[in-house]
């Protein structure tokens, strides 16, 4: 249980604490500011520094964070940015993934109030990768990269301690998982077959940008049989055709993530990412027969479900339309790929990373 | 003039959404509290949630009246 031995002080941007910096560390976990690991105190000169390294003026707010609706200022990106241990130079990418989350059809109070076991998902995408020395190769989605690994978490503790979403409290999540702590990589644009994924979301080689979703963690599909590309996708369309997902009954837009060697395989075989897309739209399916009745009944008492099921003639979709699966490459050597399934109760944003310092808009 | 809403909620997640409404500044509206769960259980359960008791509280609320044993 999260428990405060004292409560939190009213005026959380000034905070005077006598002792030293363990105390000082102590009290923030006792206040509930952490994640429950160790920080990096956020003092002034720290917050002056990360603050200096921001495309945005320092009281500049980019929204407000459900469901405290918590102003996301520049200054208190900064302050989580220093606790979870980021550097001035990924200031950018956390002030992308801030207005994206904040756009309507994020429905971010949906995501940080639910019960299902979705994390804040940023996928880094660009120059901006290797600028910031990201992880887009082996174990990119954790751990051992600093940028990868602070910025995720920087994520997760503006989402708590902006958005007000704290764990048991306001978080409802039934289990959470380990994706929540911080999700965070880059897309493997050198070994992708494909154009960046950004191209195909409105932005230019020459940016940089973030695509955030309500996710849960990777789902892996394990390969190593298959020399030709339907076979990978069948592996990974039957991977994903799971009873238990969010997106089979909700619908929302969800992320294939290849291994640069699956993706090649499949490349090879003459399917472009819409052909990879569309094969996985039509078999990435569930049967009615698989779903107990109970269920069944429960999801077709709502909206034109009913209605759907006759259509798709009893097998449901993972995805409800094939644009809706995200599809891209990350990681290095090896015969695996991942799903990532996401909460579905909203859509993923992307927003571009600023490389000049914009104008004050106060 | 707006519309009479009153918010159901089950035991296990009252606090929860207490808390919430109070940071959305709607800490005032009346919650009747069912029992949990609601789902997971036959229809006929879950209508069997909606007691005497609770009709009688939502239409209180809706009245104005705060709900029985609510603060």
């Amino acid at each position: 249980m999260r428990q405060h031995a004292t409560a939190p002080p009213a005026d959380r941007l000034e905070i005077e604490i006598e002792g030293d910096e363990y105390d000082a560390e102590e009290r923030f976990h006792t206040w509930g500011f952490t994640d429950g690991l160790p920080i990096v105190l956020p003092t002034r000169l720290r917050l002056e520094q990360m603050a200096a390294g921001a495309k945005h003026y320092s009281l500049e707010s980019l929204g407000n964070l459900a469901p405290r609706d918590g102003a996301a200022t520049i200054q208190k990106i900064a302050i989580n940015a220093v606790m979870a241990g980021c550097l001035p130079q990924h200031m950018p990418v956390l002030e992308a993934a801030v207005a994206a989350i904040v756009q309507p059809d994020f429905n971010l109070i949906a995501m940080q109030t639910t019960t299902h076991p979705c994390g804040l998902l940023a996928i880094v995408q660009g120059p901006v990768v290797e600028q910031l020395e990201m992880n887009c190769g082996h174990g990119c989605m954790g751990p051992g990269n600093r940028a990868n690994s602070s910025i995720g978490r920087a994520l997760r503790l503006i989402l708590q301690n902006v958005g007000g979403a704290v764990a048991g409290t306001t978080d409802k999540a039934t289990q959470g998982s380990p994706a929540k702590a911080g999700f965070c990589f880059a897309e493997n644009e050198a070994e992708s077959p494909w154009p960046p994924l950004r191209t195909t979301l409105g932005l230019g080689l020459e940016d940089s940008c973030v695509t955030v979703a309500a996710a849960e963690g990777p789902h892996n599909v394990n390969d190593h049989g298959s020399s030709d590309g339907e076979s990978i996708l069948n592996t990974i369309a039957e991977t994903m055709a799971t009873v238990g997902s969010n997106n089979l009954y909700v619908g929302g837009d969800h992320f294939v993530v290849l291994g640069p060697e699956h993706a090649q395989t499949v490349a090879k075989s003459g399917f472009s990412r819409e052909d990879v897309q569309h094969y996985l739209y039509q078999h990435a399916r569930v049967g009615v027969d698989r779903i107990s009745a109970q269920k069944l009944a429960e999801l077709t008492s709502w909206g034109d479900y009913a209605e759907q099921l006759e259509k798709w003639g009893g097998r449901i979709p993972l995805a409800r339309g094939a644009e809706l699966l995200r599809v891209l490459v990350a990681g290095g050597a090896g015969k695996h790929s991942c799903w990532i399934p996401t909460f579905a109760v909203g859509y993923s944003q992307t927003s571009r990373i600023e490389t000049q310092k914009q104008i004050c808009l106060l | 003039m707006g519309c009479a809403v009153v918010g159901l909620v089950t035991g296990q997640f009252v606090e929860f959404a207490r808390e919430l409404l109070a940071q959305r500044n709607a800490g005032s509206l009346p919650l009747v509290v069912i029992e949990h769960p609601v789902g997971g259980i036959s229809r006929e359960l879950a209508a069997a949630r909606i007691t005497d008791a609770v009709v009688t509280d939502v239409s209180a609320a809706l009245q104005g009246a705060r709900p029985k044993g609510k603060p």
